[in-house]
């Protein structure tokens, strides 16, 4: 009987604990890292034989949601030309289990991340190769400006590349105007006035709100700062040269807090805090709201959805306007893609990211509309079956760039406690629960720890 | 295999820790481990990312005594608490007492009730911010009619938000909260209330000296119960309000995401995780001390 009870607990536990069981990761084992750093391994020159598919290096990606933009690419473009690599688009979120599975020794050979903050907590736990000597060996350096790649700098190695490029601009609707006779502003004071007469003549300003997303929070205090205080002051207080209590920033939000509970944002605070993102792009393509501060990742749905597709308005966009009248491009990454540590073929993912990167298939990229480029450099010539407000906009960029006019993205510049501290702080300071004096306070006291630890995104010298 | 001769007792004692060798093994991996990790890991700084997490000792700790937001969240928590241990009460208790003489219709009313607890947090947060938007929900309808009320976006002011999101969780809740006092009556012996109506007790009296004592285990169950809930609550705050408008509806738990989550700052994320647990634990202490009273709980 004991010998019976034994063997039928034996056996539960043995499915119990093999159904709990991890499943295998999916691309890699665990491994020794190769010595990346020293000289990549030499990539076998083909025969006169191609090399057959079942020789091919598996190079996985999570990608989450832009499954549908990057498996076109991959499967007609890519793979059919690669000759040492195949890669394979996995549907699963590149964030927290990205983060799990790499933490625990697997996950995908290439590592996407939000952006240079988060790609940061994995270069200092060393999650990633290095990819400097990739760098020297596919030029790089010559197609991506070195701002972009010493953004990923720690402890004086490279480890990612910027993706999606995008800039801040003010979106505006370009049927009301004319009915109304605004016109797009060019300086800041003109902004203000405009956004006034606009209140006076029962029009929300700017159609914002942040119910179902924080990051319009984010747009505006970045692109205020920027445009009144200044990129330079903004970057000299990004890198402690200049306190955040500063009268500079002390106007910026304390503009931001008369406009806020003047109801410039979505006509009140309550529905600045509770409207969604859908329908803050609504109140603007109905003409309810006038303006509107978002990123040129919205060319793409506003030319095919229904903002302003049947409401008979149309849109156009300017820069966000500055106080001393020059426009302002904020550099903004939506993500960062390295070389998983664990990676078996860190080479061949090298290859992958330097055809990934490659202008021809950035071009490729803004066609689908899905995403925005890489900051790389592309030929004219290949930009010129896109949107003409596309290439408007990344030729305003280009130039304002080469002349040092660019200014600063919170998720691009901002070490996470900071981001997360203005922006929280930022609506307590719209509800007079926090004055812009105690704010900026914290601000500097947040910035000073994420510096002294190290947690701070290097920014490039202006 | 040659097996020990073992008495009859003894068999049966380890019978008894085989069949429940799988749970305690499952047990182990996934709640005692974690929590060993989680105690920690408060221990330290660690981004979230990676295993490289540095010893700091009770910095985490000291950090939390001055964090502002963490004591503005602990208050919340404790407000929420005092809305649960009131409103939900009154109201399920309320509607138990009523039910429990009904014979005909009583399963329709029950089961309509009880509907709200079943139906997942993300959908039922998404139906009130419809009905509460001013633009599309109640303030709408009742604008058409010309009665102004619902006006206002409550998720959306400070002084609102977190009884508004009470409000909702409540809804949820209450329904749950009715069915287990109805069970618990439904065990209290009519002979008692027959007694009670011979010594002429109304309704009123004989829920006080009836009904009330009866289901007083069940009562301080689900007391000590929600106490541990409401420090634990996460998904409504964070679906209707993530902790907002600013810091006006901000808990522990959610605190904890921002900080672990969105700030790499798993170390003191993990530290007011422990703070959690350590209230849970500290309710669970006086209960059992008031029990070991001679307390009927």
């Amino acid at each position: 009987m004991l010998r019976k009870t034994c063997m039928v607990c034996f056996a539960i536990f043995v499915i119990v604990v093999s159904s709990c069981a991890p499943q295998p990761p999916a691309a890699t084992q665990v491994t020794e890292p190769t010595k990346a750093e020293v000289a990549p391994t030499a990539v076998p020159q083909p025969t006169n034989t191609e090399v057959k598919p079942a020789e091919k290096a598996k190079i996985e990606m999570w990608v989450g949601t832009w499954g549908e933009c990057f498996k076109p690419i991959v499967a007609n473009t890519i793979n059919p030309n690669a000759k040492t690599y195949e890669v394979i688009i996995n549907d699963n979120p590149s964030g927290t289990a990205q983060k799990a599975a790499v933490s625990a020794g697997g996950g995908p050979d290439i590592l996407i991340t939000s952006g240079p903050t988060e790609a940061r907590a994995y270069s200092e736990a060393g999650l990633n190769v290095p990819i400097d000597a990739y760098v020297q060996k596919y030029g790089w350096d010559k197609l991506f400006p070195s701002w972009a790649l010493d953004l990923s700098l720690v402890n004086g190695k490279r480890y990612t590349l910027q993706a999606e490029l995008e800039t801040m601009i003010l979106f505006y609707n370009k049927t009301l105007f004319e009915k109304k006779g605004y016109q797009p502003p060019k300086t800041f004071d003109e902004l203000l006035t405009l956004a006034a007469q606009m209140k006076k003549d029962g029009i929300i300003p700017f159609g914002s709100a942040v119910g179902d997303m924080k990051w319009p929070d984010d747009y505006v205090y970045g692109e205020y700062l920027n445009a009144i205080a200044g990129p330079q002051a903004v970057y000299e207080a990004l890198t402690g040269k200049r306190s955040w209590t500063d009268p500079v920033f002390v106007e910026t939000f304390k503009t931001l807090h008369d406009e806020a509970r003047a109801g410039w944002f979505m006509g009140g605070l309550d529905s600045y805090f509770t409207k969604t993102w859908d329908e803050q792009w609504a109140a603007v393509g109905k003409g309810e709201a006038g303006m509107t501060i978002q990123g040129t990742w919205m060319f793409h749905p506003l030319s095919i959805d229904g903002y302003f597709k049947d409401t008979g308005n149309t849109w156009d966009w300017v820069p966000m306007p500055r106080k001393d009248g020059k426009p302002v491009f904020d550099i903004g990454l939506g993500s960062a893609w390295a070389i998983n540590k664990y990676s078996k073929h860190p080479d061949e993912a090298a290859e992958f990211l330097n055809t990934w990167f490659s202008p021809d298939i950035q071009v490729e990229l803004l066609k689908t509309g899905c995403l925005a480029s890489a900051p790389v450099k592309i030929p004219k010539s290949a930009m010129a079956d896109l949107d003409p407000k596309i290439v408007a906009v990344y030729d305003a960029m280009d130039q304002a760039f080469a002349n040092g006019d660019y200014g600063y993205t919170t998720w691009t510049f901002w070490p996470s406690k900071l981001q997360t501290y203005m922006q929280k702080g930022l609506e307590d300071v719209y509800n007079d629960q926090l004055s812009v004096d105690d704010y900026l306070k914290g601000a500097d006291a947040t910035l000073k720890e994420a510096l002294a630890a190290g947690d701070a995104p290097p920014i490039p010298a202006r | 295999m040659r097996l020990v001769r073992m008495n009859y007792q003894s068999r049966q004692v380890l019978t008894a820790w085989l069949f429940r060798s799988p749970l305690l093994a499952i047990q182990f991996l996934v709640i005692f481990l974690p929590a060993i990790s989680a105690i920690y890991y408060s221990l330290t700084k660690w981004s979230g990312v990676g295993l490289n997490a540095e010893f700091i000792g009770l910095e985490n700790f000291k950090r939390m005594l001055g964090d502002r937001i963490y004591w503005l969240s602990l208050t919340h928590n404790v407000t929420y608490l005092a809305i649960f241990l009131t409103v939900p009460f009154i109201i399920s208790l309320l509607a138990a007492s009523i039910l429990a003489p009904i014979k005909r219709g009583g399963m329709f009313f029950r089961t309509a009730l009880f509907i709200p607890f079943i139906i997942p947090s993300v959908i039922t947060s998404f139906i009130w911010k419809s009905i509460l938007n001013p633009t599309i929900g109640l303030g709408w309808l009742f604008r058409q009619v010309g009665i102004p009320i619902f006006t206002k976006a409550y998720l959306g002011i400070p002084s609102t938000a977190l009884y508004t999101v009470a409000f909702i969780d409540n809804w949820h809740f209450w329904g749950f909260l009715m069915i287990l006092f109805l069970t618990a009556m439904q065990a209290v012996p009519p002979e008692l209330y027959d007694a009670a109506k011979i010594d002429g007790a109304n309704r009123w009296n004989q829920f006080r000296y009836v009904t009330f004592p009866g289901i007083r285990p069940t009562v301080m169950f689900m007391i000590m119960m929600l106490g541990i809930w409401c420090f634990q609550v996460f998904d409504w705050i964070q679906i209707l309000t993530g902790g907002g408008p600013g810091n006006s509806s901000q808990v522990l738990s959610t605190y904890l995401y921002q900080v672990a989550i969105l700030n790499f700052d798993a170390g003191y994320g993990s530290a007011i995780g422990l703070s959690i647990s350590l209230f849970a634990l500290l309710i669970i202490g006086v209960f059992t001390f008031l029990r070991r009273r001679g307390w009927e709980i």
